[in-house]
C-alpha cells in the first residue's frame, strides 16, 4: 500500500508541474509559418523547443520552492504519551492441572490474585504528553505541501460544489425542455428576423452619422464642449447597440439549440437528472451533518458516519468500503462541479471556463490542473473524517500523525482553519443559490419565448 | 492469499474513471480541435484518471487490511 500512495504523490505534482504546463506551452507554442506567410525559405520553429523553453522556466522556479520548503518546515512534532510497565517476569506465575480430554477450558485457570492486581499497579503512563521531532521523508512532506495548497481551492470549489451539485441536477429535470407550438415558434422565429433587421438598420444609421462627424471636422477638441458631448453620446450608442447585438447573438444561438436538438434529445436525461439530484441531496446532507457533528468540534459529538460504516461491514464486508468510496468520490465530483460551475475568477469574470463544444484544450488543461490540486485535499478530508473508520490504513499514518503535526502547515489542520472555510462557503453558496437559481434557459423554450417576447416590445 | 474481488473491483474502477475522462473530453472539446491536439488530450483524460485513483486509493487501503507497516493481521 506504502507504494502506492508513494506513486499517487509523485504522480501529482508531476502532472501539474510537470505534463500539463508543457502541454500547454506545446499546445500554445507558435511555428511561426502563420506569421511567415509565404516568404521563402521560412522555416517552422521547433514547438517542442519552445515548449521546453518554458518548461524549465516552471521547473525551475517550483523546483526553488519546493527544495526551501523541504528544508526549512520539514520537522514534525508528534504528541506522546510515555507509557512505563514491569517486566514479564514479575508477574505471576500459573500452572495448569491437565484435563484428561486434553482440551483447554478456561475452568482450568485460577482467578485473578493479588499479585496480578500488583503487578497493573506498576503501570504507569505519563500524565504531560511528550513530543517525538521527526524529519518526515519527501514524498509525504510533498503530499502534505500539495494537500495545504490544494485546500485553498477545495475550500472554495467543495464548498459550492457541494451545494450545487444537487440543485443543479434537480434544475435539469425541472427546466428540462418543453415542446412550443408551431404558432409561438413562427412567432419567436418573426421576432428575431424583426430584430436582426431592425439592428442592421441601426448599425447603417450609426456608420452614416461617424461618416458625417468625421466630413464635418474636428473643430476644437478638448475645449470644445459641443463636440465633447457629441462624442459622449456617440459613445453611448455604440455601447447599448453592441449590448443589443450581443443579446441577439445569445438567443439566436438559443433558439437554434431549441430548435436543432429536436431530434437529438434524450428524455432519459432529465429523469436521471432528477434521481441523481436526490441521492446528490442525501449525500450532500450526510456530509454537512458529519462535518458539524465529529469534524468541528473539539470532541466529537458523535462519530455518525464512522459508526454507520462499520456497521455496513457487518453485512458484507467491502459495503463500508465501497460508502467510504462513494462518499470520497461525490467529494471529488463537487470539486469538479464547483470547477466549471465559478472557475477561477479574477475580477469577476471567469479565467478559462469550461463550456459545452466550446473549450479549447488550454483551458482544459487548467481545469484538470485544479482538480488534480484538489485531489490530496480531498484525501486529506476524508482521512481526518472518517479517522474512526480508517484507524489502521497507511494514509492514517501519513496524515492525521505525521502531517497533522508538521511545524507550519500543521497548524491549519490543528485549527481547523479549512473546515471552518469549506463549511462557511457552503452556507454563503446555498443562500446565494436559494435566491437565485441558475437558470441554463439554453434548451428551454417557454423561458426562451418569453424572453424573446419581452425584448421585442 | 490475495482478494479477487477487490482485484476486479478496482480494475472496473480504473475503466470507468477512463471512459469518464474520456467523455469530458469529447464533451468540451472545441470543434477546432476536433483531429488534432492528441497530447492535450490525453494528459487531461490521464489527469482526471489520477485524480481520482489518488481519491479512490483510500477506499482501497481500507479495504486492503493491511494494517500499519510491521503489523500483520492473523
Amino acid at each position: 500500500m506504502e507504494l502506492f500512495w508513494s506513486i499517487m504523490y509523485w504522480m501529482v505534482p508531476v502532472f501539474l508541474f510537470l505534463l500539463i504546463p508543457f502541454s500547454t506551452f506545446y499546445y500554445e507554442a507558435d511555428d511561426g509559418m502563420l506569421m511567415a506567410g509565404t516568404s521563402i525559405g521560412a522555416k517552422p520553429n521547433s514547438r517542442i523547443k519552445e515548449a521546453l523553453k518554458y518548461e524549465t522556466f516552471v521547473v525551475v522556479i517550483f523546483g526553488l520552492i519546493f527544495a526551501m520548503t523541504y528544508l526549512f518546515l520539514n520537522e514534525t512534532a508528534i504528541p506522546v504519551r510515555e507509557v512505563t510497565g514491569p517486566s514479564f517476569s514479575m508477574g505471576a506465575t500459573y500452572t495448569i492441572t491437565e484435563n484428561s480430554g486434553g482440551v483447554f477450558s478456561l475452568t482450568q485457570l485460577a482467578p485473578m490474585g493479588d499479585q496480578d492486581i500488583n503487578v497493573l499497579q506498576l503501570n504507569k503512563s505519563n500524565e504531560t504528553l511528550g513530543t517525538i521531532n521527526l524529519n518526515i521523508n519527501a514524498s509525504a512532506f510533498y503530499a502534505g505541501l500539495l494537500a495545504w495548497l490544494g485546500w485553498f481551492f477545495f475550500a472554495l470549489f467543495g464548498g459550492i460544489g457541494l451545494a450545487a451539485m444537487p440543485l443543479d441536477l434537480i434544475l435539469m429535470f425541472v427546466h428540462r425542455p418543453r415542446h412550443m407550438d408551431a404558432v409561438e415558434f413562427a412567432e419567436a422565429q418573426m421576432s428575431l428576423r424583426d430584430r436582426v433587421n431592425e439592428l442592421v438598420d441601426c448599425g447603417e444609421l450609426l456608420k452614416l452619422e461617424r461618416e458625417q462627424r468625421a466630413q464635418e471636422g474636428r473643430r476644437g477638441g478638448f475645449f470644445n464642449k459641443e463636440a465633447r458631448k457629441q462624442a459622449a453620446e456617440e459613445k453611448k450608442t455604440m455601447l447599448q447597440f453592441k449590448q443589443a447585438v450581443y443579446l441577439l447573438e445569445e438567443d439566436v444561438e438559443d433558439f437554434q439549440n431549441c430548435t436543432e436538438n429536436y431530434n437529438t434529445y434524450n428524455p432519459l436525461i432529465p429523469i436521471g437528472g432528477l434521481i441523481g439530484g436526490i441521492c446528490a441531496f442525501i449525500i450532500s446532507f450526510f456530509w454537512i451533518l458529519h462535518i458539524i457533528l465529529y469534524m468541528l468540534p473539539e470532541t466529537p459529538v458523535t462519530p455518525f458516519l464512522n459508526d454507520y460504516f462499520l456497521w455496513f461491514d457487518n453485512w458484507f464486508p467491502l459495503f463500508g468500503v465501497l460508502s467510504v468510496a462513494l462518499f470520497s468520490f461525490y467529494l471529488l465530483m463537487c470539486a469538479v462541479k464547483g470547477c466549471f460551475k465559478f472557475g477561477l475568477r479574477f475580477l469577476f469574470f471567469q479565467v478559462h471556463p469550461m463550456k459545452y463544444n466550446k473549450t479549447y484544450m488550454s483551458s482544459m488543461l487548467f481545469n484538470i490542473g485544479l482538480i488534480l490540486l484538489c485531489a490530496l485535499p480531498v484525501v486529506q478530508f476524508c482521512s481526518s473524517a472518517f479517522r474512526d473508520y480508517a484507524r489502521y490504513t497507511t494514509i492514517n499514518q501519513v496524515f492525521n500523525v505525521q502531517i497533522e503535526y508538521l511545524k507550519f502547515f500543521g497548524w491549519f489542520w490543528r485549527e481547523k482553519v479549512f473546515e471552518y472555510a469549506f463549511i462557511c462557503i457552503n452556507l454563503l453558496t446555498c443562500i446565494y443559490l436559494g435566491c437565485k437559481p441558475h437558470d441554463n434557459s439554453a434548451s428551454n423554450s417557454l423561458n426562451l419565448r418569453d424572453r424573446l417576447k419581452q425584448r421585442s416590445a | 492469499m490475495a482478494d479477487v474481488f477487490l482485484i476486479i473491483v478496482t480494475v472496473v474502477a480504473f475503466f470507468i474513471l477512463l471512459v469518464v475522462g474520456l467523455y469530458l473530453v469529447v464533451k468540451f472539446q472545441h470543434p477546432d480541435d476536433k483531429n488534432d491536439a492528441y497530447l492535450p488530450k490525453l494528459i487531461v483524460i490521464l489527469g482526471f484518471v489520477t485524480s481520482g485513483a489518488t481519491v479512490l486509493l483510500l477506499p482501497l487501503d481500507k479495504a486492503n487490511g493491511e494494517g500499519y507497516p510491521g503489523e500483520s493481521s492473523r
